[in-house]
C-alpha cells in the first residue's frame, strides 16, 4: 500500500489514508473480542461430560502410554544400543605416553677380586662406581657394581642374576679380556695400581669403568634409540645419541624382524635346472645350526621345514648380479615361498644352485660392518637370506659338507635378523638381546594400547565387546609386572604376554565388522512409523493433561465459593 | 433366542448342505485341494497343510520335524494326524467337521443375543438382528471359509477353538471357555491376547444361580486355568517330541519372522526390505502395535466385551505376522452379529468394494509376479496394502458404529443427527 | 649263483642311490584316447609320494611344501579337491575316465577327513583348510561356510589305508561351490605343485587357453596315506587333469577362429543316407577329424621328459586300435600293448621335443561306419546313465526329476544318490517318489529306494543333505522325483545378479562295488555327477527399501490413528463445541496474528 502511495492524486490519497486509520482503529480494539465471542454465540455448548466417561478416557490413554513406556522404550533401548565395554582409556593413554612406566634397566655387575683385602676392594668399588656415574648420561640404563663374596669361587660366571662378572687378577699390566663362553670380564692389573683408601681417584677404577662402558655401549645405544623412537617424555629421554649412530641403529632395527616368540625357518634348495634334486639338509642343520638355535631357545622357539624346487628361474637372468639386481633376484611370482600359515613369521634361507655371482663393486668399501653381504650371499631385510651355490652341473645330490658354508652364513644372518647386537661375546649378546626385546615389546604393547584408546574415542558408535576389555586389562597387568621386572627373564615373559594380548584386543573382529549408521538414516527409518503413530498419542496425552488442569482449577474455585458461603 | 428350538431342522439342513458342498468340492475336483493348499493367501508357513504333511512324514520316520526349516506348527498336530487313517477322505471329513463345529459355536453366540444386549448395556436397536441360522450360514458359505477348508489350512482349528471359547463364555461356563482359549493359544499363540475381554465376558455372563464371585477372584481362577492348561499342553508336547526345540521353531518363527514367504499381511515385504540392524527393533514394534489395542478397547468398551473380541479378531487378521484369509473369514463371521449397528456405519460401500477388488486382483497380481514374470513384487505388495487398509477401515467403522450406538443411549435425541468427535 | 650276483648288483645300486630317495617317488603319464564325434580325451596323471616320516619332519622334496603345510596345520588325513567344467556326454563318449573317481561336479568340490575330537573343532579346522586352500588355488573356497558344508554318511569312504585307531576321531566334511567358474588362475598354482613345474615332461602340454576351451575338463587333487604291504607308509599325492578336446575346434587356425562352413568338396557326407545326393549331404561324424597331432590340439609340442619321473612308467600312451599307424619323433620308441587297443611311448631323456601325428586313416573317405569301428576304440558303456532337471514353472513351487538308466541287460546296479541343496530350496521329502518307467510305483518286495538319510535344512544355518541308497533292476529306467518350495530371502541375501538364479550343486552318484576284493578294493565301483542346476527364486524390488518402509508404516499409522481417535475422543453433535471448519480456523489465525498485522499496517499508514 505504501508503495502505491506516490501514484495517487491528493484526494484519493487522503481518502485511502483515512480508510487505513479507521480500520486500523477498529482492528486495534474491537477485533479480538469480536473474534472471541462470535462463534460461541452461534454454537451451543455440549452437555457436561459424565465423570465416568472422563475417567474412562483417562484409563484408555494411560493404557496406551503404559505400553509405550514400559515395553516400547526398554525394547528400543535393548535393540538399538551398541554394546561398549568401558575401557580404562586414561590409563591406556598414560601407558602410550610412557607416563605409567619409566623403563630402567638396573644391571648388577659383580666384581670378584679375591686377591684384594675387603676394604681395598670396597674402596676400588666405590671409586669405579663414581667413575661410572660420571661417565653415564642415560638414567634409564645404569650399572650397579657389587662385590661378590670370595666364597663363590668355583661358579665363576655371574650367577645370582648379575649381568656381568669382573675378575680382577693381579698381573704386570692392565689388560682386559672378555670370556667368549660366559659373561665374564677378566681384568689384570699391576699391583701398584691399587688405590689407597684415601685417594679420591684411581687409574684402575677409571679403566674398569671405561671397559664396562664400552662393553655395554651398544646395548645402551640400542635401548636409548628405542626409547627415543617412542613417545617417551623427554626427561626420560637419553641424550647424546649421535645422528649417525642413530642412523645405523635404525638401519639395523629395520633389518631385524618384528619380535615373535616363535620363528618359522624355511630352508629351500632352488635349482635352475633339473639337478640337483635332493640334499642332506637335516644333517647339515643338526651339525651347523642347532647349537645357535639351542642357545636362542630362552628367547625364541624355532620350527623348521625344508623344500627342493627344480626349474626355478630367478627374477634376474644375468650371470653377474649387481647390487640392484639382488633386490629383484627372488622370483616371488614363481617360487613357492608362501609364508607359514601357523601365524609365526617365516625366515627364508635359500640355497640357489646356479652359476650366478655377485659383482663386488670395487669403489664402495666392502660391507664389513657385519659381513651381511659377501660375494655369494646377501641378506634380505626382515625376510631371509639367499646363498648362491655353484656346483658342477651333474651333481644330483648336495652333501652336508657342501652345505657347511651356506649354513654358517645363515646362522650369522639369523642372529642379525633376530636383532642380536654385534659386539661382545655370545652369552653377553644374548642377555643383551633379551633386555632389548623386552624393552621393545613393552613399548610396542603400550603404543598399541594407546592407539586402541584413541580408536575407541574417535568412533563413538563402534561396539567394544567384553573380550577387548579383559584383553586390555590383562595387557596392563602384565605390562605393570614387566615394568617392575625389566631386564630380567620374567620381564621378557610378561612383556611377551602383554604384547600378544594387546594385539589380540586391537584386532578384534567384531569391532571391525560394526557398521555405522548416520543419524539422518536412522531418522528416515524411524520417522515414517513412529511419527504418525506418536502424534495422536501425544495430542491425546496433552489434551488429557489440559483437561485435568482445568478440572482441578474448577474444583479449587468451587471450593473457594463454598468457603465464601 | 427361541429361534434355536424352532429351526432345529433348518440348522441340521444347513450343516448338511455345507458338508455336502465341501465334500463335493473335495471329491469332484481332486486337484482343487492341492491347488488351494499351494496358495499363499490360504496357507501360510505356520498353517500350511503341505508343511504339516512333511512334518508328519519326518515324525513317522523318527526325524525331529523341528530340526528343520519347514514345519512350524504345534506338536500335537502330529499324533492327531498320524492316528488318522491314511485315506485322504478322513482328512476331508475332519476339516468339514471342524468347520461345522465352529458354525455351531457361532450359532450359539448369535442366539444368546449378547451382541445386542450385554449385562451392562442394552442397545436400543437390538431388535433388528439376524438369527443364528443366518449368521452360521454366512459363515459356512463364505467363500473364504470354504477356501480355507478345502485348502486344509490348520488355522481352522484355531478358529474353532476361539469360537468355542467365546460361546462357552457366553453360555456362562468360564472353565471350558478358558480351556478352549488355551487350546487356541497353544495352536497359534496370538489368541492369548483375547484373554482380558474374554475374562470380562465370562464375568458378565456368570449364571445367576451361581453365587456371583467378586471380579478379581474369578479372573484369578480363570487365569490360573489358562496357565495350567497351557503348561499341561507344553508338557505333553515335550514328552512327545522329546525336547523343547519345538518352542523356537513354532512360536519363535512367529516372533522373529524368519520365514519370509509372501502372504496377505503387511509384515513379509517390510522385513524383506528392512535393514538388518533395525530388524529386531521393528519386529518388537510390530508386535507391540498388535497388542496395544487390547487394553484400550477393553477399557473403552467395558460394557460390551463381545464387541472387543470381535474388533480384536479384526485387528489380528490385519496385523498378524502370518495372516491368511481364514483369519479374515473368522472376523467376517463375527461382524454380522452387529447387524443392528450396520445403519450407523459410514463406509459400507467403500469397504465392500475394496474387499471385492483385492479378492479378485490379489491372485491375479501374484500370478503376474511369480508365474508370468511380467510384474514384480510390488504388484502383490500393493494389493496386500489395499487389503489391509480396507479391513482396518471396516474395523474402525464398526468401532465407530458401536460407540455411537452406546452414545445414543445417553443422548437419545441425537439419533439420526450427524455428529462429530472432539 | 646268478641270483646272488643280481642281489649283489641290486645292493650296489641301492648303495649308489642311497642318498636319493627311490625313483618311484614320482611318475607322470599322459593317456590320449580318441572318442567318437571328433573328440579326444587327454588324461594327465602326476603322482608324487613322500614318506610319512619325512612329511612329519617337514622335509618336502616332491610333495609341495605349500600344500603340505596346509594339511599339517588343518590336521587333514585325506584330501580330495576337484575343479570341473563342462559336461561329460556319456551317451556318445561312454564310461568316464578313472571310473569317475577323479572328477567332480561343475565348479569346485572339496571333501576331506579331518582329525578332531569334537564337531566344533572339526568345523574350525575345516574353516582353516578352506581358507588356506582358497589362497593357494586362487579359488573362492573360503565361501564354503556352514550352509554349504555337509557330513556325508553313506557316499564317501576313505581311499587311503588309515590305521583303525586313527579313524576313530576323524570327521568327513564335504563342501561344494557350484557357482565357481574354473579358469586359468586355478591351473597355474596347480602346475606349481608339480616337481617339474610346467617346464618339462607332459605338463608342458598344459595350457590355459586349450584346457578351459575343452568341452569337458576336470582337475583333481587327491592326497591319501598309502601303506604298501611290508613297506613304509607314504603320503601319496595324485594330481589328475582330464579334458575332452573337440579336435575340430582345436585344429581351427588361431588366425581366424570363427567357424565357417567348409566348402562343398571338403564335406564328408554319410552316403548311407537314402537322401544323399549331389546337393544334400548328411555330415558323417564318425570318421571326421580323426587325424591330428599333439602340436595341433595342444598348441605346442612336449618339451622332453621330467628327469625325476619313474623310468618304468611310459610318459605317453595312446589308445587307438593297433591297426592305425602313428608317426612319432625319433628318440621315442613305441610299445604296443597286448590288448591291441593301446600303445605306449618311451622317450629318451635327452629328447628335446616329442611330437606325435595321427594320419587320416586310409580308405576312410567312403562310407564311415564300417571303418569307424577300427579307427577309434569303441567306448565301453557306463554302469549307469543319470540326468537331472527341474520340473514345474514359476518361482514359487518346483520339483526335481532325476532320470536314472541302467543299461546292462542282466545285472542290477546299487548306488547312493546324494544331493546337497541350499537352504532356500525347501524340499518336501514326503513327496519323494521313485518309479520305473512303464510301471505305476515301485514293487513292494524289492523297493527301488533301499535307504534314505535326510538332514533337513535350517534357515540361514545349514543346507539340506539327502542321501538315497537305490537299487535299479537291469535294463530299466527309473524316475526319482520330489517337490520343493522356493523361499524368498531378505534383500541383502541376494547376489548382485539375483535374477540369474542360484546354482544348485550336482548330485553325486556312487555306485557300490558289489564285492570289494584285492583286485578292486575301492568301495565305489563307479562315480558320476549330474550337471548342476540353476534355480531362480522370487526377487523383491531391490530399489525399494525406503518406499516399503514408508508405505507400510503409513498403512499401520492410519489404522492406529483412526482407532485411537475413535475410542479416545468424545462424541458431540455436529453443531456443538468449538467449531472445526475453515472459517473457524481463519478466525483463530486472525485472533492470533491479527494484532501483528495491524501493527504492521499501522506502521504503513
Amino acid at each position: 500500500m505504501s508503495a502505491r502511495r506516490p501514484l495517487d492524486t491528493g484526494a484519493l490519497g487522503g481518502a485511502s489514508s483515512s480508510k487505513n486509520t479507521t480500520d486500523a482503529v477498529i482492528s486495534d480494539n474491537a477485533a479480538p473480542c469480536a473474534v472471541a465471542d462470535e462463534p460461541s454465540s452461534a454454537r451451543k455448548q455440549p452437555p457436561p461430560e459424565k465423570a465416568s466417561d472422563v475417567r474412562r478416557r483417562t484409563y484408555v490413554i494411560v493404557s496406551f502410554w503404559l505400553i509405550v513406556l514400559l515395553l516400547g522404550l526398554p525394547i528400543w533401548w535393548r535393540t538399538t544400543t551398541i554394546h561398549r565395554a568401558n575401557l580404562p582409556l586414561d590409563e591406556m593413554l598414560d601407558w602410550a605416553d610412557g607416563k605409567a612406566c619409566r623403563p630402567v634397566f638396573p644391571l648388577r655387575i659383580s666384581i670378584r677380586a679375591n686377591s684384594l683385602q675387603e676394604q681395598e676392594a670396597q674402596n676400588l668399588l666405590r671409586l669405579t662406581q663414581h667413575a661410572l656415574d660420571d661417565l653415564n648420561d642415560f638414567s634409564g640404563h645404569h650399572l650397579r657394581l657389587q662385590l661378590s663374596p670370595p666364597a663363590a669361587e668355583e661358579t665363576h660366571n655371574g650367577d645370582d642374576g648379575a649381568a656381568l662378572t669382573i675378575r680382577l687378577i693381579p698381573g704386570e699390566s692392565t689388560t682386559s679380556t672378555l670370556d667368549p663362553y660366559a659373561p665374564v670380564l677378566d681384568i689384570t692389573y699391576p699391583p701398584n695400581s691399587i688405590p689407597s683408601p684415601t685417594s679420591s681417584s684411581s687409574s684402575l677404577a677409571t679403566y674398569v669403568a671405561g671397559q664396562l662402558r664400552s662393553t655395554f655401549a651398544e646395548e645402551q645405544a640400542i635401548i636409548s634409540f628405542l626409547l627415543s623412537n617412542n613417545s617417551i617424555p623427554s626427561e626420560h629421554r637419553p641424550q647424546g645419541l649421535t645422528p649417525e649412530a642413530a642412523e645405523s641403529l635404525s638401519k639395523r632395527t629395520t633389518r631385524s624382524l618384528k619380535y615373535a616368540p616363535t620363528y618359522h625357518l624355511t630352508f629351500s634348495l632352488f635349482t635352475s635346472g633339473p639337478l640337483p634334486s635332493s640334499w642332506d639338509i637335516e644333517a647339515a642343520i643338526d651339525e651347523f645350526m642347532k647349537p645357535v638355535l639351542n642357545v636362542l631357545t630362552p628367547i625364541h622357539n624355532f620350527t623348521i621345514d625344508t623344500q627342493v624346487q627344480l626349474y626355478a628361474s630367478p627374477g634376474v637372468q644375468s650371470q653377474i648380479l649387481s647390487k640392484e639386481d639382488l633386490s629383484s633376484f627372488i622370483n616371488a611370482a614363481e617360487w613357492p615361498l608362501s609364508p607359514s600359515i601357523g601365524g609365526a613369521p617365516t625366515i627364508n634361507f635359500i640355497v640357489f644352485v646356479g652359476n650366478q655371482t655377485i659383482l663386488a663393486a670395487p669403489r664402495e668399501p666392502p660391507k664389513t660392518e657385519d659381513g651381511l653381504s659377501t660375494s655369494q650371499s646377501w641378506l634380505v631385510p626382515q625376510w631371509g637370506t639367499v646363498y648362491l651355490l655353484s656346483l658342477p652341473s651333474d651333481t644330483t645330490h648336495v652333501s652336508a659338507a657342501t652345505l657347511r658354508q651356506p649354513l654358517l652364513t645363515f646362522t650369522s644372518h639369523l642372529l642379525s635378523l633376530t636383532g642380536t647386537p654385534q659386539s661382545g661375546s655370545l652369552p653377553l649378546r644374548l642377555s643383551t638381546l633379551a633386555r632389548i626385546r623386552s624393552a621393545d615389546l613393552l613399548l610396542r604393547a603400550s603404543s598399541t594400547l594407546g592407539s586402541l584408546a584413541r580408536l575407541a574415542l574417535a568412533l563413538p558408535s563402534i561396539s567394544i565387546p567384553g573380550s577387548v576389555a579383559d584383553g586390555v586389562s590383562k595387557t596392563m597387568t602384565h605390562l605393570r609386572l614387566a615394568c617392575e621386572t625389566l631386564g630380567g627373564p620374567e620381564g621378557l615373559a610378561h612383556a611377551r604376554i602383554a604384547e600378544a594380548e594387546a594385539e589380540r584386543a586391537f584386532f578384534e573382529k567384531s569391532m571391525v565388522g560394526q557398521l555405522y549408521f548416520p543419524d539422518e538414516h536412522k531418522l528416515a527409518v524411524y520417522l515414517p512409523l513412529l511419527g504418525p503413530v506418536g502424534v495422536p498419542l501425544l495430542m491425546g496425552l496433552l489434551n488429557e493433561i489440559k483437561a485435568w488442569r482445568k478440572r482441578r482449577r474448577e474444583r479449587a474455585e468451587r471450593g473457594a465459593e463454598k468457603k465464601k458461603e | 433366542m427361541d429361534g434355536g428350538k424352532v429351526t432345529l431342522g433348518r440348522t441340521a439342513g444347513l450343516y448338511l448342505g455345507a458338508a455336502v458342498l465341501r465334500l463335493a468340492l473335495f471329491t469332484l475336483f481332486p486337484g482343487l485341494a492341492d491347488l488351494l493348499t499351494g496358495r499363499v493367501e490360504i496357507s501360510t508357513p505356520v498353517t500350511s497343510f503341505k508343511r504339516l504333511q512333511e512334518g508328519l512324514f519326518l515324525y513317522d520316520h523318527n526325524v525331529s520335524p523341528y530340526d528343520g526349516g519347514v514345519y512350524h506348527q504345534a506338536p500335537l498336530f502330529l499324533p492327531l494326524f498320524s492316528l488318522l487313517p491314511s485315506l485322504p477322505i478322513f482328512t476331508y471329513l475332519l476339516y468339514i467337521a471342524v468347520d461345522i463345529l465352529s458354525a455351531g459355536a457361532l450359532l450359539k453366540i448369535a442366539d444368546s443375543g449378547e451382541a445386542g444386549s450385554s449385562a451392562l448395556f442394552t442397545s436400543p436397536r437390538r431388535e433388528k438382528r439376524w438369527s443364528g441360522f443366518v449368521i452360521a450360514a454366512v459363515f459356512l458359505f463364505n467363500p473364504f471359509t470354504i477356501a480355507t477348508c478345502i485348502g486344509r489350512s490348520t488355522s481352522v482349528f484355531t478358529t474353532c477353538a476361539i469360537l468355542h471359547a467365546i460361546s462357552r463364555a457366553v453360555a456362562g461356563a468360564p472353565f471350558s471357555a478358558m480351556v478352549a482359549l488355551s487350546f487356541a493359544a497353544y495352536l497359534s499363540m496370538y489368541p492369548l491376547l483375547l484373554l482380558p475381554p474374554l475374562l470380562l465376558l465370562c464375568y458378565d455372563r456368570q449364571l445367576p444361580e451361581r453365587a456371583i464371585k467378586p471380579g478379581m477372584r474369578s479372573a484369578a481362577t480363570n487365569i490360573l486355568v489358562v496357565v495350567g492348561v497351557l503348561a499341561a499342553l507344553f508338557q505333553m508336547s515335550y514328552l512327545m517330541t522329546g525336547s523343547w526345540e519345538f518352542l523356537p521353531s513354532t512360536y519363535g518363527v512367529q516372533l522373529t519372522l524368519s520365514d519370509l514367504t509372501p502372504n496377505i499381511g503387511l509384515w513379509w515385504y517390510f522385513f524383506i526390505e528392512m535393514f538388518d540392524s533395525f530388524r529386531s527393533f521393528f519386529l518388537a514394534v510390530f508386535w507391540l502395535h498388535l497388542s496395544c489395542y487390547v487394553g484400550g478397547l477393553t477399557i473403552r468398551l467395558r460394557r460390551q466385551p463381545l464387541v472387543v473380541l470381535t474388533l480384536l479378531l479384526g485387528i489380528f487378521s490385519i496385523f498378524k505376522p502370518y495372516p491368511s484369509i481364514s483369519d479374515a473369514s473368522l472376523f467376517l463371521a463375527m461382524v454380522p452379529l452387529y447387524r443392528h449397528v450396520f445403519p450407523l456405519m459410514r463406509y459400507t460401500f467403500v469397504i465392500a468394494a475394496v474387499i471385492m477388488y483385492t479378492t479378485f486382483l490379489g491372485p491375479a497380481f501374484y500370478h503376474l509376479w511369480i508365474y508370468a514374470g511380467s510384474g514384480n513384487a510390488n504388484f502383490f505388495y500393493a494389493i496386500t496394502l489395499v487389503w489391509g487398509l480396507g479391513q482396518s477401515l471396516l474395523v474402525c467403522d464398526l468401532t465407530f458404529a458401536v460407540l455411537r450406538d452406546e452414545w445414543e443411549v445417553e443422548r437419545p435425541e441425537m439419533a439420526g443427527k450427524d455428529i462429530r468427535q472432539i | 649263483m646268478r641270483q646272488l650276483l643280481s642281489l649283489l648288483l641290486l645292493s650296489l645300486v641301492a648303495l649308489f642311490f642311497a642318498p636319493r630317495a627311490s625313483a618311484a617317488d614320482y611318475h607322470e603319464q599322459l593317456v590320449l584316447r580318441p572318442l567318437p564325434l571328433s573328440a579326444l580325451l587327454a588324461s594327465f596323471n602326476f603322482r608324487s609320494n613322500t614318506t610319512l616320516s619325512a612329511f612329519e619332519a617337514h622335509n618336502f622334496r616332491f610333495f609341495p611344501r605349500s600344500l603340505g603345510q596346509i594339511l599339517q596345520h588343518a590336521g587333514t588325513r585325506e584330501l580330495h579337491l576337484r575343479f570341473s567344467l563342462g559336461r561329460w556326454d556319456a551317451e556318445s563318449w561312454g564310461a568316464r575316465p578313472w571310473d569317475g573317481a577323479r572328477e567332480g561336479g561343475t565348479g569346485v568340490e572339496l571333501w576331506a577327513w579331518l582329525e578332531a575330537d569334537t564337531d566344533e573343532e572339526a568345523d574350525r579346522k575345516w574353516r582353516t583348510l578352506t581358507n588356506a586352500l582358497s589362497g593357494l588355488f586362487c579359488a573362492s573356497l573360503n565361501f564354503i561356510d556352514g550352509t554349504r558344508t555337509t557330513r556325508p554318511v553313506m557316499s564317501f569312504q576313505p581311499e587311503g589305508n588309515h590305521p583303525n585307531s586313527a579313524m576313530t576321531n576323524v570327521h568327513l566334511l564335504y563342501g561344494v561351490l557350484p557357482h565357481e567358474v574354473v579358469c586359468t588362475e586355478n591351473l597355474t598354482p596347480f602346475l606349481k605343485l608339480l616337481p617339474c613345474k610346467g617346464k618339462a615332461g607332459i605338463a608342458t602340454l598344459l595350457d590355459g587357453h586349450k584346457l578351459f576351451d575343452a568341452s569337458w575338463q576336470s582337475m583333481a587333487i587327491d592326497v591319501r596315506p598309502v601303506c604298501p604291504p611290508g613297506g613304509e607308509c607314504v603320503l601319496e599325492m595324485e594330481q589328475t587333469i582330464d579334458m575332452v578336446l573337440d579336435i575340430e575346434r582345436s585344429k581351427r587356425p588361431r588366425g581366424n577362429p570363427i567357424p565357417r562352413p567348409p566348402p562343398a568338396h571338403e564335406l564328408k557326407c554319410d552316403t548311407a543316407k537314402p537322401y544323399h545326393s549331389g546337393d544334400t549331404c548328411f555330415p558323417a561324424d564318425y570318421n571326421a577329424n580323426q587325424d591330428w597331432s599333439l602340436s595341433q590340439i595342444f598348441g605346442k609340442t612336449m618339451k622332453g621328459t621330467c628327469p625325476l619321473t619313474d623310468p618304468n612308467v611310459p610318459p605317453v600312451c595312446l589308445q587307438v586300435p593297433n591297426s592305425r599307424g602313428v608317426y612319432i619323433t625319433e628318440g621315442a620308441t613305441e610299445k604296443k600293448n597286448l590288448d591291441l587297443v593301446s600303445r605306449c611311448y618311451e622317450i629318451a631323456p635327452d629328447t628335446p621335443e616329442f611330437e606325435m601325428v595321427l594320419p587320416r586313416p586310409e580308405s576312410s573317405e567312403e562310407s564311415g561306419q564300417a571303418v569307424a569301428v577300427q579307427e577309434v576304440v569303441k567306448p565301453e558303456t557306463p554302469l549307469l546313465y543319470a540326468e537331472r532337471s527341474f520340473t514345474g514353472h514359476g518361482q514359487e513351487h518346483g520339483g526335481v526329476q532325476t532320470i536314472l538308466r541302467n543299461p546292462s541287460p542282466d545285472t542290477k546296479v546299487e548306488f547312493i544318490y546324494m544331493e546337497t541343496l541350499p537352504w532356500f530350496m525347501r524340499i518336501y521329502l514326503h513327496t519323494i517318489e521313485a518309479r520305473i518307467e512303464g510301471q505305476a510305483g515301485s514293487s513292494k518286495q524289492d523297493p527301488l529306494i533301499q535307504e534314505v538319510y535326510y538332514r533337513p535344512a535350517v534357515d540361514r544355518a545349514r543346507g539340506t543333505q539327502l542321501e538315497v541308497r537305490m537299487r535299479i533292476p537291469p535294463a530299466s529306467t527309473v524316475f526319482l522325483t520330489y517337490d520343493f518350495e522356493k523361499s524368498i530371502l531378505r534383500y541383502t541375501e541376494y547376489p548382485p545378479d539375483a535374477n540369474r538364479g542360484f546354482d544348485v550343486a550336482a548330485a553325486v552318484i556312487t555306485i557300490l562295488n558289489p564285492n570289494p576284493n584285492a583286485t578292486s578294493p575301492r568301495f565305489a565301483a563307479y562315480n558320476l555327477r549330474t550337471t548342476s542346476l540353476l534355480c531362480s527364486l522370487p526377487t523383491p524390488d531391490f530399489s525399494m527399501p525406503y518406499n516399503v518402509i514408508i508405505f507400510t508404516s503409513t498403512a499401520i499409522a492410519l489404522a492406529f490413528g483412526g482407532m485411537f481417535n475413535i475410542i479416545v475422543r468424545r462424541f458431540v453433535a455436529a453443531d456443538e463445541g468449538p467449531e472445526m471448519t475453515l472459517t473457524a480456523i481463519k478466525e483463530r489465525l486472525r485472533k492470533r496474528f491479527g494484532g501483528l498485522l495491524q501493527k504492521y499496517r499501522g506502521k504503513g499508514g
